[in-house]
C-alpha cells in the first residue's frame, strides 16, 4: 500500500513537471497556414473573457454578441473627420422639411441582405417602427413617433418638436435597419437570433464564446474586401499588449500609456498606434444647484487652477488639453470662436485669487465661508479608471494657489454615476461631448434638469439658465447655419465664462494596429472615416479599403 | 496480527456502525439547514442592496442614449425584469418555486440567456482548471511537506521550507503576469490568451483536448506555484510535532522502515488539518480563480461573478452564489463524513 501511495505521488509529481515542457513541444503558431490570406483578428478588451451568442440587436440586453454593426446596419453615419455630421450610409438622401419635424428618407436601391433579399421601404418601416411598438426596444434612446413608407424606395420620419439636431438618432448602431421577412415572426424579447441576416459587409460565420467569425459578403452594396475574414477574441489589455507584438492580434482599441516606446519602436512601420479625437472631453463639473458652486466666480477660481498641462503630460498625451468650450478644436474648427479657438487653459493662480475675491468667498482652514457659513468641497471620480492621480494633482494645485482643501472621494463607476445622476457630489469628473454642435451642448438644457435627490440622465450638473435654454432651443429648431453658429457662439461664450462645467482634456479613441498583414491603415493626420470597430459605417470603409500586406 | 485486527472490527462493527449513521444523519439534518438559510439569504441579500436589476437597466439604457425614459418606457421594463415594488415574500416563493424546477432565472445582463446556460458556459472551464490544479497543489504540497518535515533540519527543509515561505509570500498576479510575459511572450512556449484555440470547434476531439490542455497548462502551472507553499508549509510543521509523538517513536523502536513510519505513523496524522483545508478547498473551486481568468483571459466562473456584481446582474450572482454555497456545503459534508472513517478518534461521545 505505501509503495502504492508513493508511486502515485511520483507520478503526479512527474506529469505535473513533465507536462507543460512535453506540452510546449507542440505549440505551434496560431496563425494558419502561410500563403492563404489570413483573417484579420480584432481583440476586445472590453468584453470580459467570454462572448455570448445573442444578435438581437433591440433587444434591452447589456451583453450581446460584439460587433453585430458589421452584419446590421442604419440609415446613416457621423463623420468625425468632418465635424461630426450626420451622412447617409442606407439611405441616399436625408432631407428635412422647412418645419423640421418631417425628415424626408430616400433609401439606396442596390441593398440586399445577406440572403439575397432586396432592402426594401417595408424593411426600414418596420425596423424604425420597432422602439414605437415597444418602447423597450429604444435603447437608442430615439424621439420620433410617426414612420411612414411613401413609396418603395422613400420613407418619412415624423418628430413632435424641431429635429434637425436629432437626425444622428438614425445613425445608431442601436437603431439598424433588420430584414422585416425574418424579424415580423419573432418575439423579440426572447429571441437570440442565432443566424443573423444583414445588409452589411460580413456575414455571421462561426460562434464560440471566446470567438466570433464573420465572413465577408461577395455581393455587399458598398463593394467587395480582401478581408475575407473578421474574427473578435476577448483578451485583456495584459495579454493585448503581447498578441500585437507578436502579430496575433491585427487591430485592438485600447489606450496604451507608453506605445510609442514600447510598441511603435521596436517596428514603427507595422507597429501602428493613433488617436481620434471623439469630440469629447473629460471635464471637472460643478454641482452648480448648490452653494458654493452656485457662485460663478468659485468655479472660475477652481477651473482656472486646474493643473491641465501636468495632466495630459502625466497621461501620456502632450497637447491634449481641452479648450473652455466643450467643443474639441480638431473636430470643430471652423465653428470655435476665434478667441479660444486652439487655447489651452494654463494654470492662472493670480487671476484665480481675483475671483475667488469677488466671490464674496474667504478661504478659512480650507474651508470656503462667506456669511457665516462654510464648505469643505469633495472631488469624486471614477476609481475604475484610475483616475486617483490625476484628481490628486488638482487638489493639490487648489490647496496650493486657493488654499482651498478638497477631500478626494473615489467611487467605482457604478456607484460614481449614480451620485452624479442625484446630485449628490460638490465637484466630480465625467465626460462631455456628444453628435455635433446640439449633442454637445444639449446636456446644458434646464428640460433636462431634475432637482438634486432624482435621477438625472444628462446635465449632471443641474446647470439652469435662461439665456442656455435660449440658444438650445435655437440651435435645435433650425437647419440655417447662420442661426446656428449665431447660437454656437453664444453658448460657447456661455461655457467659457459662466463654466457651468470645466473641459479638461479631450477624450480620444486609441486605435493600435498590427499592420504585418494588412495595410491601408487611415491617419488621424488625413482620414475620412476613423478606423474603430464599433462605429459600423467607419470600421467598413476602413475595411473596405484594406490590403494584403507584401 | 492483522487478523486479530479484523476479529476486533468485526466485533464492533454493529454499535459502531450504528452511532455513526446516527451521526452522519444528525449531520445530513444540519446540512440541510444550512442549505437552506444559504439560499434564504441569497434571495435577500441581493435585495437588500441599493438599486434594484430594473434599475440597472434603465440606466445602462440612458448613458447609452443619453435621454430621459418616458414613464411607458419604465413600465415596460419593470414588466420584464421584475416591479422593486413588488411583494418580497411573493418574490420568495417565486424563487423557491424555480429553483425547485432547478430553474435558475433568466440572465439580466445578458436577457433573454439563462443563468444556467451562462454557468454551463464557464463551469466545465473552472471545474478542470481549478479543480485540477487544486488537488495537485494539494498533492506535491502535502507530499513534499512531510518529506521536509520528516527531515527538518536536513539539507532538503532548510532550502524547500524557507524558499516555499518566499514564494507564497509573492502576489499571484504578479506570479502569473510574470509567467505570462516569460513563458507565453518571451520564450513563446504558450499562448498567451483563452481557453483554447479558438479555430478548433469544441468537441472531444483528440486536437482540442490538446489544445484545451496547450492553453490550461501556464495558468494551471501559475495556480500551483503558488498554492504549493500553503499545503507545504502546513504539512511540514504538523509532520515535525508528529514525528516527535510517542507512537512514532514506538514504531522506530519496533525497527519499521523510515517511509513506513512516515507514511503510516507521521503523515497519517499530520494529514488530517491539511485535509480539512483541502475540503474546504474543493468546495471553492466552482468559484473560478477571477485573477487567472483575467490575467489568461481563461473563461470561467470567476469572471462571471465579477461582471454580474458589477451590473447588479441578481440572478446570475444568485445563480453563481448558489452553485459556490451548494459545493461548499457538499465538500464539508464529504469531508465530515471522510473524517469519521479516517480518524478513529472522532466518534459520538467519545
Amino acid at each position: 500500500m505505501p509503495s502504492t501511495r508513493r508511486a502515485f505521488l511520483v507520478r503526479a509529481g512527474a506529469t505535473a513537471a513533465v507536462l507543460p515542457m512535453g506540452l510546449a513541444a507542440c505549440s505551434a503558431g496560431t496563425r494558419g497556414a502561410s500563403g492563404a490570406t489570413p483573417p484579420l483578428v480584432f481583440g476586445k478588451t472590453d468584453g470580459g473573457t467570454t462572448f455570448v451568442h445573442n444578435f438581437n440587436v433591440f433587444g434591452p440586453a447589456l451583453e450581446k454578441t460584439p460587433n453585430a454593426e458589421m452584419i446590421y446596419e442604419s440609415l446613416a453615419r457621423i463623420d468625425y473627420s468632418d465635424g461630426a455630421k450626420v451622412k447617409p450610409w442606407l439611405a441616399k438622401s436625408l432631407t428635412f422639411d422647412t418645419s423640421g419635424t418631417t425628415l424626408t428618407v430616400v433609401l439606396r436601391e442596390d441593398v440586399t441582405f445577406s440572403d439575397g433579399k432586396p432592402m426594401t421601404a417595408d424593411d426600414v418601416v418596420f425596423s424604425l417602427e420597432i422602439p414605437l411598438r415597444d418602447p423597450i426596444f429604444n435603447i437608442a434612446g430615439t424621439t420620433y413617433d410617426r414612420v411612414a413608407k411613401v413609396n418603395d424606395t422613400t420613407v418619412t420620419v415624423h418628430w413632435p418638436t424641431p429635429a434637425f439636431s436629432q437626425v444622428s438618432q438614425l445613425a445608431s448602431i442601436a437603431a439598424p435597419i433588420v430584414p422585416k421577412h425574418i424579424w415580423a415572426a419573432q418575439d423579440l424579447k426572447s429571441w437570440t437570433n442565432p443566424n443573423p441576416v444583414g445588409t452589411g459587409l460580413y456575414t455571421f460565420e462561426r460562434f464560440t464564446s471566446q470567438q466570433v467569425t464573420l465572413a465577408a459578403r461577395s455581393d455587399y452594396w458598398g463593394g467587395r474586401t480582401a478581408v475575407q475574414q473578421l474574427k473578435i477574441i476577448p483578451t485583456s489589455s495584459d495579454a493585448l499588449e503581447e498578441q500585437l507584438l507578436r502579430g496575433e492580434v491585427d487591430w485592438a482599441l485600447l489606450a496604451w500609456p507608453n506605445a510609442q516606446q514600447a510598441y511603435v519602436a521596436p517596428d514603427p512601420k507595422h507597429h501602428i498606434y493613433q488617436k481620434y479625437a471623439t469630440g469629447g472631453a473629460f471635464s471637472l463639473f460643478f454641482n452648480t444647484a448648490q452653494e458654493p458652486f452656485d457662485n460663478e466666480h468659485v468655479r472660475r477660481a477652481l477651473a482656472m487652477t486646474v493643473p491641465r498641462t501636468q495632466i495630459v503630460t502625466t497621461l501620456g498625451r502632450p497637447g491634449t488639453e481641452a479648450g473652455p468650450t466643450g467643443l474639441v478644436d480638431q473636430i470643430y474648427e471652423k465653428e470655435i470662436l476665434p478667441q479660444y479657438r486652439g487655447k489651452v487653459q494654463q494654470v492662472d493662480g493670480a487671476g484665480a485669487l481675483r475671483e475667488l475675491a469677488l466671490s464674496g468667498f474667504t478661504v478659512q482652514g480650507g474651508r470656503l465661508v462667506k456669511d457665516g457659513r462654510s464648505f469643505a468641497p469633495k472631488l469624486s471620480y471614477d476609481t475604475d479608471y484610475g483616475w486617483d492621480p490625476y484628481a490628486n494633482m488638482m487638489i493639490r494645485s487648489w490647496q496650493k494657489l486657493l488654499g482651498i482643501s478638497v477631500t478626494p472621494v473615489g467611487a467605482p463607476g457604478a456607484n460614481l454615476y449614480e451620485q452624479q445622476q442625484v446630485g449628490a457630489f460638490d465637484l466630480t469628473i465625467s465626460t462631455t461631448g456628444g453628435a455635433g454642435l446640439a449633442g454637445v451642448y444639449s446636456a446644458l438644457s434646464s428640460s433636462a434638469y431634475v432637482p438634486i435627490g432624482q435621477k438625472a440622465v444628462t446635465n449632471l450638473g443641474r446647470w439652469k439658465d435662461a439665456a442656455t435654454d435660449a440658444a438650445i432651443v435655437k440651435l435645435e429648431s433650425t437647419n440655417d447655419p447662420t442661426v446656428i453658429q449665431e447660437a454656437a457662439d453664444t453658448l460657447e461664450t456661455i461655457v467659457a465664462e459662466q463654466v457651468p462645467y470645466s473641459p479638461i482634456y479631450e477624450s480620444y479613441w486609441f486605435v493600435l494596429i498590427n499592420a504585418d498583414n494588412w495595410t491601408g491603415w487611415p491617419t488621424p493626420e488625413k482620414f475620412s472615416y476613423v478606423p474603430y470597430l464599433g462605429l459600423g459605417p467607419d470600421s467598413t470603409l476602413t475595411l473596405l479599403n484594406m490590403k494584403r500586406a507584401s | 496480527m492483522a487478523a486479530a485486527t479484523l476479529a476486533a472490527a468485526a466485533a464492533a462493527r454493529p454499535a459502531g456502525t450504528h452511532r455513526r449513521w446516527g451521526l452522519l444523519g444528525r449531520r445530513l439534518g444540519f446540512y440541510l439547514a444550512a442549505a437552506w438559510s444559504a439560499i434564504t439569504l441569497n434571495f435577500f441579500l441581493p435585495r437588500l442592496m441599493p438599486g434594484d436589476a430594473s434599475g440597472a437597466i434603465i440606466a445602462k439604457l440612458q448613458s447609452v442614449s443619453g435621454q430621459q425614459m418616458t414613464p411607458s418606457q419604465l413600465e415596460a421594463i419593470q414588466k420584464i425584469f421584475g416591479d422593486p415594488n413588488s411583494n418580497l415574500f411573493a418574490q420568495y416563493a417565486d424563487y423557491l418555486k424555480q429553483l425547485a424546477h432547478l430553474d435558475l432565472g433568466i440572465s439580466i445582463s445578458s436577457y433573454p440567456t439563462p443563468v444556467s446556460d451562462l454557468l454551463w458556459q464557464g463551469l466545465p472551464w473552472t471545474l478542470l482548471l481549478v479543480g485540477v490544479t487544486t488537488v495537485v497543489a494539494f498533492l506535491l504540497g502535502t507530499g513534499i511537506g512531510a518529506l521536509a518535515g520528516w527531515k527538518a533540519g536536513s539539507r532538503f527543509d532548510t532550502i524547500v521550507s524557507p524558499l516555499t515561505i518566499f514564494t507564497s509570500a509573492i502576489p499571484y498576479f504578479w506570479t502569473a503576469l510574470l509567467a505570462l510575459w516569460l513563458f507565453g511572450f518571451r520564450l513563446g512556449w504558450f499562448p498567451l490568451s483563452g481557453g483554447s484555440d479558438a479555430n478548433i470547434p469544441s468537441g472531444f476531439s483528440p486536437s482540442f483536448v490538446l489544445s484545451v490542455l496547450r492553453y490550461g497548462a501556464l495558468p494551471a502551472a501559475t495556480i500551483v506555484f503558488s498554492a504549493l507553499g500553503g499545503w507545504l508549509l502546513g504539512m511540514r510543521n504538523m509532520t515535525v510535532t508528529t514525528v516527535r509523538e510517542d507512537y512514532v517513536l514506538l514504531a522506530q523502536a519496533k525497527g519499521l522502515s523510515g517511509h513506513r513510519v512516515l507514511l503510516r505513523y507521521a503523515a497519517r496524522n499530520a494529514i488530517l488539518p491539511n485535509f480539512t483545508g483541502f475540503a474546504l478547498a474543493l468546495g471553492h473551486v466552482v468559484g473560478g480563480a477571477l485573477l487567472t481568468e483575467v490575467v489568461f483571459n481563461y473563461p470561467g466562473i470567476g469572471y462571471l461573478l465579477y461582471s454580474s456584481v458589477q451590473q447588479r446582474d441578481y440572478p446570475v450572482m444568485q445563480g453563481v452564489f448558489l452553485i459556490i454555497t451548494l459545493t461548499v456545503l457538499l465538500a464539508n459534508l464529504l469531508a465530515d463524513s471522510v473524517y469519521i472513517l479516517l480518524d478513529p478518534r472522532i466518534k459520538e461521545g467519545a
